[in-house]
């Protein structure tokens, strides 16, 4: 096998593929930063580009557009609370505090090391394991999707920010949202008021951008009316001390939650249909348990960026290995990818690591060097982007309006789209307005029909093999998933109650 | 002493209102198609009346507790963003009329100005960049058929 | 001025990208949009067929960037190009199942004649479906042609024990339940279809689990979960290597690229037929002389040499149907499915 790296690294040595590099690696930064342009945005727009290209130089091209955009989706997300990516909601929570308190730049340096650490992490594993965890991720059947699926649903209480039940509405409405379309199993259409754009469901991209982006621009509307003309940061005290990274033993401290969140991301990437984005918040939400000082998450902690970015990233690597290894796409952003090996005569599955072996070593090392290019590209120009955050309100909101609306259209041709963000724009709003946090919604709606569909698949194929138990029994994964949902659900409600204990007997004493 | 009712009431009250509207929506739906919709909306109703609830509840605190609170749709803070929302959206609709390019040229001039922006200078600049960058990325290199529609579609 | 410096710096880096993918294959498409000359819905004709085609021409394809039916669009581009000396510029328009796409050429678009859409046969069945029935039939088409035929297979695994061919499949399903994995389960689709076929003729019992697309029937076909796989010829191109093999084609006659495989009528069992066409068309109502140069210009593309091996690597069977012919192939399928699930016409 370490032959077959070796080759691997061979196939780089051509400048065409070095060029597929670079510009896959920074054209994905710039994808990701713009509020409106999505990794599977860019990454379906490239495709048809790269049709007349070397296989590995387009490959390598794409896989490095996919986790350099699933990066730079945190850089407008810390600096304009508008993430670039849906996969960079979680970083724009914390990130935009940071930012607030002038330390943007730092944070932005977190979420690059964090992110390439993140991705490498996932490519290692990919370039050493793959064929084996491909095997794993056969595993993986609707159950297993399902409760996977309400495992990240229960992270939704750890984004509920202050008020837990109006969080719990906003999941759940997010869940009544994803169950807009056409009913997947029954083909009945469901809330669709008859209107064949919606069949599909509400699209989630256009709906975050419009959750996420619109709304901020909408108040910052209300802060330029409000007398704070200049740009988003309030202290500027801190710019003066401005450095790419926090010191170090600062930054030291966030080396545990990097490494967990890469390790947990490669494996939520690795299921099926969670990709980065229900990656980001499983792994923020572990980091805010894990964490010393969870009551900093949502006002500016560092570990909240860290985490995210490197679980995000790491789900990267993670969704390409069951792609490679047997067509199986980790995630929306790698089904789309699938389209990209096809055009390029690779047909994931066995063939991959048979006939097509130095190709697919050259994919997955360029993928690995195009991790650490990103890391690299992100620290020395950190700087630089960082300067946008400065930009007075009045310019930066226009123009991110008008890069959401033409980044909306393109990801299925169709205006519909457009407003959908806009009504989002509004919901995201009134949301704020009344107390209700938007992640959960976010999350619901993500996670609407994995849990839906596969719960309904599982009723169907156990019902066939003999009932709902005996077919649960005989599955560890499942019992093993189920296990860390109730550990999930239950373990703020065990450790609230135990701290309460605690309090009132130490009160006693 | 008038009695101030807390916010969450009518809050409350609105949710338990779509409630209603989504249970309308998915009943009678053939094939199980309305199970998960329906059991979502009866989660949403009890979170309704959890939140009217406690509306009720913190109406009834004593002024000092409330100080803090925050009103959800006080005029100030609704008139300028909402009015900026209708801006935006009457971009969007000029969309089916004028085409993207012609739209954005115009509107994003007229937002920086809602912004109160007043360096013309930068202004322009920054719009005929944008578009420029647009153009070439998007119609020219991707494809992207966003200025096909509208009567003044094509710019060239 | 650091505004400036931030956007030229993205514009360079534009640049760069566009210079890259400009040394690409000059195939990759010079995209000039159509124009709106006039309101959406007058029908307007161009004078000579002589002349046409004067601009490019837009190919709409209701499935998204990569997947089989894009990339066959996109190989047709390139030969149609050729022909008709004019580029031929793809435009995905995806979402429900190809009818955002046909909605859009059928209502909004000029007849002009610069505007076409693959066409599959879901155009047919959307009609007849129960749950979500679309109000255009296929007489809203004008049909130019088909290019590929697509059959279907059913595969098993090759440690297989219960079974080993369709006839000892079919019998062993009349007794036992067997588990199936199939995109929808009603008239639009071909897996589901077969489904209801060995129900109804054969009496098989036959639990069909509905999934999201090929690959996810395959994935769980892999691991076991499903006894057997509803496939096209295409998707099972690379079956041996992963383990898994067809064991019968619902053709009139043996694929080329899986020569052993007998028909369904060989095995004696039935004479079912079933595919998946994918042709071209325009909406009613363009000028004959057109539609005429387009039927022309399509046939000779089809027959170019560049296309018909990057089909072929695709596994996709490329037969010609143009005409009445068309639509007789069409109505042959639609009439089978119709018997099959009971509906009248």
């Amino acid at each position: 096998m370490l032959q077959n790296i070796l080759l691997g690294f061979a196939q780089l040595a051509s400048w065409d593929v070095l060029l597929a590099l670079l510009i896959g690696t920074a054209g994905g930064m710039i994808v990701g930063a713009l509020p409106g342009f999505s990794a599977a945005m860019g990454v379906s727009l490239l495709i048809p580009l790269t049709y007349g290209m070397n296989g590995t130089a387009a490959l390598v091209m794409l896989t490095a557009m996919y986790t350099s955009a699933i990066y730079g989706g945190s850089i407008t997300a810390i600096l304009c609370h508008t993430p670039g990516t849906p996969a960079s909601a979680a970083t724009a929570i914390d990130g935009f505090q940071l930012t607030k308190q002038g330390r943007g730049m730092e944070a932005m340096g977190v979420a690059t090391v964090s992110s390439a650490i993140g991705g490498t992490v996932s490519a290692i594993i990919m370039l050493f394991v793959a064929p084996a965890l491909g095997k794993f991720s056969l595993k993986f059947s609707v159950l297993e999707y399902f409760l996977l699926a309400v495992f990240g649903l229960t992270v939704i209480a750890s984004l509920a920010g202050e008020n837990i039940v109006k969080g719990l509405f906003s999941g759940v409405l997010g869940l009544l949202l994803g169950c807009v379309g056409l009913d997947a199993l029954a083909g009945v259409p469901r809330m669709t008021m008859g209107n064949i754009n919606l069949e599909d469901g509400i699209n989630f991209v256009p709906a975050l951008i419009g959750l996420f982006s619109v709304a901020q621009v909408m108040s910052l509307a209300y802060d330029v009316h409000h007398g704070k003309t200049g740009s988003v940061i309030e202290d500027e005290e801190n710019l003066k001390h401005s450095r790419v990274l926090p010191p170090w033993k600062e930054t030291k401290t966030l080396i545990p939650s990097q490494i967990r969140s890469s390790l947990v991301g490669t494996i939520v990437g690795i299921v099926p249909a969670a990709g980065a984005g229900v990656s980001s918040w499983i792994c923020y939400s572990l980091g805010k348990r894990f964490s010393k000082h969870p009551e900093k998450f949502g006002h500016g902690a560092m570990d909240g960026v860290a985490s995210c970015e490197a679980g995000n990233n790491a789900a990267t690597g993670g969704a390409l290995i069951p792609l490679i290894t047997l067509g199986l796409p980790g995630s929306s952003v790698a089904a789309i990818l699938m389209g990209g090996l096809m055009i390029h005569g690779l047909t994931p599955g066995a063939s991959m690591f048979t006939k097509n072996a130095p190709t697919t070593y050259g994919i997955m090392v360029g993928f690995l060097i195009a991790n650490i290019l990103m890391g690299l590209i992100g620290l020395f120009a950190a700087r630089y982007i960082a300067r946008v955050s400065s930009a007075p309100m009045g310019l930066l909101g226009p123009v991110i309006v008008c890069l959401c609306c033409i980044g909306t259209f393109a990801i299925r041709n169709n205006m519909f789209d457009v407003l959908v963000m806009l009504v989002f724009g509004l919901i995201g709003f009134v949301l704020k307005r009344c107390g209700f946090a938007a992640p959960p919604l976010i999350l619901g709606m993500v996670l609407s029909d994995i849990c839906e569909n596969n719960w309904r698949r599982t009723l169907i194929l156990a019902g066939a093999k003999g009932g709902l138990f005996k077919y649960f029994i005989g599955r560890p994964i499942a019992i093993v998933l189920f296990l860390l949902v109730l550990v999930s659900f239950l373990s703020p409600i065990i450790m609230n109650a135990v701290s309460k204990k605690a309090k009132s007997s130490a009160l006693e004493k | 002493m008038k009695k101030d009712i807390h916010q969450d009431v009518y809050i409350g009250i609105a949710c338990a209102a779509l409630c209603v509207v989504i249970f309308f929506m998915n009943h009678g739906l053939p094939g199980g198609a309305g199970a998960m919709p329906l059991l979502l909306d009866a989660i949403l109703a009890v979170l309704s009346v959890v939140i009217f609830v406690g509306g009720l509840r913190k109406s009834k605190l004593p002024a000092e507790e409330r100080k803090g609170e925050k009103k959800a749709f006080t005029l100030d803070a609704v008139k300028i963003p909402f009015i900026f929302w209708l801006i935006v959206a009457g971009y969007v609709l000029l969309f089916y009329v004028t085409g993207y390019f012609v739209a954005t040229a115009v509107m994003m001039i007229v937002m920086m100005l809602f912004m109160k922006r007043k360096d013309w200078k930068t202004m322009l600049i920054i719009d005929v960049v944008y578009l420029v960058i647009m153009y070439f990325v998007f119609v020219r290199m991707l494809g992207v058929n966003i200025d096909g529609f509208g009567l003044l579609g094509r710019l060239f | 001025m650091k505004k400036l410096v931030s956007l030229a710096l993205a514009l360079v880096m534009l640049l760069a990208l566009v210079a890259c993918t400009k040394t690409a294959e000059p195939a990759a498409p010079a995209t000039e949009t159509k124009t709106e000359t006039t309101e959406a819905k007058t029908e307007t004709t161009t004078a000579s067929s002589g002349d046409f085609p004067t601009k490019p021409i837009t190919l709409l394809c209701g499935y998204s960037a990569g997947g089989s039916s894009d990339l066959g669009c996109r190989y047709l581009a390139e030969a149609l190009r050729e022909e008709l000396g004019q580029p031929v510029v793809v435009e995905n328009v995806p979402g429900s199942g190809s009818w955002l796409a046909w909605n859009q050429l059928l209502q909004t678009t000029d007849k002009d004649g610069y505007t076409f859409a693959l066409v599959n046969l879901s155009a047919l069945y959307g009609h007849y479906d129960e749950t979500n029935p679309r109000q255009y039939t296929i007489d809203d088409f004008e049909l130019l042609a088909n290019h590929v035929i697509d059959y279907q297979v059913l595969c098993i695994r090759n440690d297989e024990t219960r079974f080993s061919d369709y006839a000892s499949f079919v019998e062993y399903a009349k007794n036992n339940n067997v588990i199936f994995a199939a995109a929808t389960n009603n008239i639009t689709s071909g897996d589901g279809t077969v489904a209801k076929m060995l129900e109804v003729k054969h009496g098989c019992q036959i639990t069909v689990i509905p999934v999201d697309g090929a690959s996810d029937a395959t994935t769980m076909f892999l691991a076991g979960e499903t006894d057997i796989l509803s496939a096209n010829v295409g998707d099972v191109m690379d079956a041996a290597e992963n383990g898994y093999k067809p064991i019968v084609i619902f053709a009139p006659e043996r694929s080329g690229y899986l020569p052993d495989v007998p028909t369904s009528a060989e095995t004696g069992v039935d004479d079912y037929v079933s595919f998946s066409a994918r042709g071209y068309a325009y909406m009613k109502g363009v000028d004959q002389k057109i539609v005429d140069r387009m039927i022309e210009a399509l046939t000779k593309a089809f027959d170019n040499e560049n296309y018909k091996k990057q089909m072929a690597a695709m596994g996709a069977q490329l037969e010609l149907y143009t005409g009445q012919e068309y639509k007789d192939l069409l109505n042959s399928q639609l009439d089978s499915r119709l018997d099959i699930w009971g509906v009248a016409k």
